[in-house]
C-alpha cells in the first residue's frame, strides 16, 4: 500500500499541471509506475470505475487512491482533485486583464495540445496490459465509430464495449 | 444600467441549497462524461431559471479553460460563487462531486471483492477498449479547436502546434521525461511562438 499523503501530493501535482478530467492521467501514470506504487491493471480498474461514476470524469482518481492507498488514499485523492479548480475564483479577477495576452493564450494552448497528444497513448498502454489484440482493436474502432456520430451517450457506448468484452473474452 | 440578465437574477435569488441540488441533478446526468453534466447545469441555470445569459455562461466556461484541473468543478465553483458567494460555490461543488465520490467508493470496493474473476476481467478488457476509443475522440475534440485557432494565426503558429503534438507523443513513448516537463515545454513553446508571431505582425502592420 502507498502512503496516502503521497497519493494526495502526486494527484495534486498532476492536477495542477493539467486540464480536464483525464488530463492528469499521463503524469500520474508515470509517477506511480516508475516508483512501483501502482500497476496498469489498477489504472484500468480506476478508469473503468470513473466511467460509471456520476459527475465530472476526473473522479476516477478517487477509485485510484482507494486501490493504491485504501480509504484514506481515496478521500485524499478526492480533495486533491477538487483543490486546483479553486484557482478559478482568484483567476476570475485576473481573467479580463490577462486572458487575451498572447503568452497566456499560447501557454494554455501548449498544455491542451500536450494533454491531447499524451492521454490516448497512456490509454493504449493500459489496454495493452489486457491485450491489444484484433478483438480489442475491433471493440475500440467500433466504439469510436459510434461515438463519432454523437447520437449515442458515452455511458451507453462504454456499456456496449463492456458487453462486447464479456462476449468475446469469456 | 440594469440589463435583462441582472433583472432576471434579482427576481430569482438562488440559495446555496438550490445550487447543491442543481449540480447534484446535473452530476446524475453526467455518468460517463462531464459534458452531459454541464448540459444539465446549463439547462437548469441558464435555460430554465435564467440565472445567467448564454454569454455569461460561455464567459465562465472560458475562464475555467485556463484554470488547472477538472473544468466542470471550476464551473460549479465559479457559477456558484457568482450566484450565492462562497456558500454558493461550496454547495455547488459538493453537489457536483459528492454523489460521484460515494458511487466511486461503492463501485471500487465492490471491484476489489470480485477482481479476480474471469468474467470481470473480460468485461474490463472491453470497457478499457471502449474508454480508449472515447479518449481518442476527446483528445481530438480538445485539440481540434486549438489547431484551428493556431492555423488562423499563420503557418508558424500552426507548425509549432503540430510540433508540440508530435514531440509530446514521441517523447512520452520513447523517453522517461517527466510529463510536467513536457507540459511546461509545450506551453512555453506555444507561448513564445504566439508572442513572436504577434510581434512580427505588429512590425509588418507599421
Amino acid at each position: 500500500m502507498t502512503d496516502p499523503i503521497s497519493v494526495f501530493l502526486f494527484v495534486l501535482k498532476s492536477s495542477l499541471l493539467s486540464t480536464g478530467g483525464q488530463g492528469n492521467l499521463p503524469s500520474l501514470h508515470q509517477d506511480f509506475l516508475s516508483r512501483g506504487w501502482a500497476t496498469d491493471s489498477q489504472f484500468a480498474a480506476a478508469l473503468a470505475v470513473g466511467q460509471v461514476t456520476p459527475g465530472p470524469d476526473g473522479l476516477w482518481v478517487v477509485a485510484f487512491g482507494y486501490l493504491v492507498a485504501g480509504l484514506p488514499g481515496g478521500v485524499l485523492a478526492a480533495f486533491a482533485v477538487v483543490l486546483p479548480p479553486l484557482l478559478v475564483l482568484p483567476m476570475e479577477r485576473l481573467h479580463r486583464r490577462f486572458a487575451k495576452r498572447a503568452a497566456v493564450r499560447g501557454f494554455v494552448r501548449g498544455i491542451v495540445l500536450t494533454v491531447a497528444a499524451t492521454v490516448p497513448l497512456v490509454f493504449l498502454r493500459i489496454l495493452a496490459t489486457y491485450g491489444l489484440d484484433p478483438k480489442a482493436v475491433g471493440i475500440a474502432v467500433g466504439c469510436l465509430a459510434i461515438l463519432a456520430t454523437r447520437r449515442v451517450p458515452v455511458i451507453a457506448v462504454i456499456g456496449l464495449g463492456t458487453f462486447a468484452g464479456l462476449a468475446l473474452y469469456r | 444600467m440594469a440589463t435583462a440578465e441582472t433583472v432576471t437574477r434579482q427576481t430569482t435569488p438562488v440559495q446555496p441549497l438550490d445550487l447543491f441540488f442543481v449540480w447534484m441533478r446535473a452530476a446524475a446526468q453526467g455518468i460517463g462524461g462531464g459534458a452531459s453534466a454541464q448540459i444539465g447545469a446549463y439547462n437548469s441555470l441558464v435555460a430554465s431559471r435564467g440565472c445567467f445569459s448564454p454569454e455569461e455562461w460561455a464567459e465562465c466556461w472560458g475562464i475555467c479553460q485556463v484554470v488547472p484541473g477538472v473544468n466542470l468543478i471550476g464551473m460549479a465553483l465559479l457559477t456558484g460563487s457568482r450566484l450565492a458567494g462562497r456558500m454558493g460555490a461550496g454547495a455547488s461543488v459538493v453537489g457536483l462531486v459528492a454523489p460521484g465520490v460515494i458511487v466511486a467508493f461503492f463501485v471500487v470496493m465492490l471491484y476489489t471483492r470480485v477482481q479476480g474473476t474471469t468474467l470481470l476481467q473480460s468485461g474490463l478488457h472491453g470497457l478499457v477498449a471502449a474508454a480508449a476509443a472515447a479518449s481518442f475522440l476527446n483528445s481530438w475534440r480538445l485539440g481540434r479547436p486549438v489547431i484551428r485557432a493556431s492555423a488562423s494565426e499563420g503557418p508558424a503558429v500552426l507548425g509549432m502546434a503540430i510540433v508540440v503534438i508530435a514531440a509530446a507523443a514521441v517523447l512520452i513513448r520513447t523517453t522517461a521525461i517527466p510529463i510536467f516537463v513536457l507540459l511546461l515545454a509545450g506551453g512555453g513553446a506555444m507561448a513564445t511562438t504566439l508572442v513572436l508571431a504577434g510581434e512580427l505582425k505588429r512590425r509588418r502592420d507599421r
